[in-house]
């Protein structure tokens, strides 16, 4: 979603919720899926560089 | 009820080898001290009275027969209810597991028990370790939390019912229950101790971690429970260092990088004030401290932690919470739907954050002993419906970096005050004895009202 707006970001938070928990469960969420995707619009406007690789489950 | 004026596990453990302490005596002080306390303070979810004491008498005979395991040979602990524990209840807060039994024992535990510990029972924790409370209450007033998710270790170790406690921390599950308990709490590096036989969070971010009432007790634990263990993928294979022996020989001052920006603007007045007041006495002292700028926007670097945990935490429960999601507290509820909604870009970019940020906050960190900051924005927070604030303690999990509390004095209303100290990678001989300088510096011994 790299240049998405924080509304585009809560959009598809909140599309993706209404189908997997339906209407009710989303409303219930709907201030916590708001700021799940502004920490997510946050994140995608971190300026990472082409060499910093993911550190997933990093094995010192 | 017994009074204990609770010497710690160096003392005791001196005294234990010449024969002035017995495990058998200390296992029923401590046993007495449970029942006595845990009505009121809810720190323990399982107590094994009968195989406590026959752990005990069988080490007495060990030491009569002149043998002596380790520095631990007959104190007692306790275990969080996350650690997997043979033959005894292992239920992580959880109705999920409320019935459940491993038919083996955490590596740490096995550590632990090798080393002649004595396991009195398993400490009561936060739902799956995030974030529905446990029942347990702080031990210097009863209406405050005392934090999460390690909540009844920080309370069983604040109201000497046991030594030591056997911990995990995913965001600040060690060093904020301890902080807000008066205790020291250790999170050493990602993959210091083994995470064999542990319910997870989220596996990239879980730590084992300890709790004591002072440094040399965690350092002593920390030397019995570091290692490899090829059990565990993500457990490191670097040397262990002495640790106990580090702390021990350490003389010289300290050079410590104080971080106000992001702490100071998240700290009540009276921690940043209580924090400057630390600064100076340790300054004092003869320690260096000058204040430097955190290698990373700390709010992004929550935000990339949050993304990580909520989508791991998802992953591991995606098939139980499909099956039984009215089994499950609405704060992990939550926390699994918010992390089945997170997109796997996200995911990624915050575990390249992370990258970045180890590597940069190690730059940081080149030419210190430690980072200081305090441990948390405020003391317990009145209530039991929620374990406090996380994010004085998430860079340093998301960094995989060590991290201590050190109990540095008592708020206006009696509440515990603490220091966070933060080493490098792997440094954690380094960081002791840097936290134990700190310690006798400030000369703080706290003691929770609960025997009056």
């Amino acid at each position: 979603m790299a240049g998405a707006t924080k509304e585009e970001f809560t959009n598809v938070l909140i599309r993706q919720a209404m189908a997997l928990f339906g209407e009710e469960r989303t409303e219930e969420l709907r201030s916590s899926l708001e700021e799940r995707a502004e920490q997510l619009w946050l994140l995608d406007q971190a300026p990472l560089d082409r060499e910093d690789e993911p550190a997933v489950m990093f094995f010192p | 009820m017994t009074q204990w004026s609770y010497p710690g596990v160096a003392e005791t453990a001196a005294r234990i080898r010449s024969g002035r302490a017995s495990p058998v005596n200390l296992v029923e002080i401590c046993l007495r001290r449970i029942e006595a306390l845990d009505d009121k303070l809810r720190a323990w979810a399982t107590v094994d009275r009968r195989a406590a004491l026959d752990t005990a008498r069988g080490l007495e005979r060990e030491l009569e027969e002149g043998g002596l395991r380790s520095p631990l040979h007959g104190i007692p602990v306790g275990v969080k209810d996350v650690y997997y524990t043979a033959g005894v209840k292992t239920s992580a807060g959880s109705k999920l597991l409320e019935d459940f039994v491993p038919e083996y024992s955490a590596t740490a535990v096995q550590r632990l028990e090798s080393a002649g510990a004595i396991v009195l029972g398993k400490t009561e924790c936060t739902e799956f370790a995030a974030n529905d409370p446990a029942p347990s209450r702080n031990p210097w007033n009863l209406d405050h939390t005392p934090g999460g998710s390690s909540s009844g270790s920080a309370v069983a170790v604040a109201a000497r019912t046991c030594f030591v406690t056997l911990d995990t921390q995913t965001a600040g599950d060690v060093l904020r229950p301890a902080a807000y308990c008066g205790v020291v709490g250790l999170k050493p590096s990602y993959g210091r101790i083994s995470r064999h036989g542990v319910v997870p969070v989220a596996w990239s971010l879980d730590t084992s971690g300890v709790m004591a009432r002072s440094v040399e007790d965690v350092a002593l634990a920390l030397g019995v429970l570091a290692g490899h263990d090829p059990e565990d993928q993500s457990s490191s294979t670097r040397p262990v260092s002495d640790y106990s022996g580090a702390v021990r020989g350490w003389s010289d001052p300290p050079t410590l990088g104080l971080l106000r920006r992001y702490f100071y603007d998240h700290a009540g007045e009276e921690v940043r004030e209580h924090t400057d007041r630390v600064v100076e006495l340790l300054r004092s002292a003869g320690a260096r401290i000058e204040e430097v700028e955190p290698p990373e926007d700390l709010g992004l670097v929550y935000a990339a932690h949050r993304a990580v945990v909520f989508s791991e935490c998802a992953a591991y429960h995606q098939e139980t919470f499909r099956q039984r999601p009215e089994d499950y507290g609405p704060k992990l509820r939550q926390l699994i739907e918010l992390g089945q909604v997170t997109p796997a870009v996200s995911y990624i970019q915050a575990q390249r954050l992370r990258r970045r940020f180890g590597r940069r906050l190690g730059e940081t960190l080149r030419g210190m002993d430690a980072l200081l900051t305090p441990t948390t924005p405020t003391t317990a927070p009145s209530g039991l419906s929620a374990t406090g604030d996380r994010r004085f303690q998430i860079p340093w999990t998301f960094a995989g970096v060590p991290a201590i509390n050190v109990p540095s004095g008592l708020d206006r209303s009696g509440l515990p005050l603490g220091i966070q100290l933060v080493g490098a990678l792997f440094a954690e001989d380094r960081l002791l004895a840097t936290a134990y300088w700190c310690e006798k510096a400030l000369g703080v011994d706290l003691h929770p009202p609960v025997d009056e």
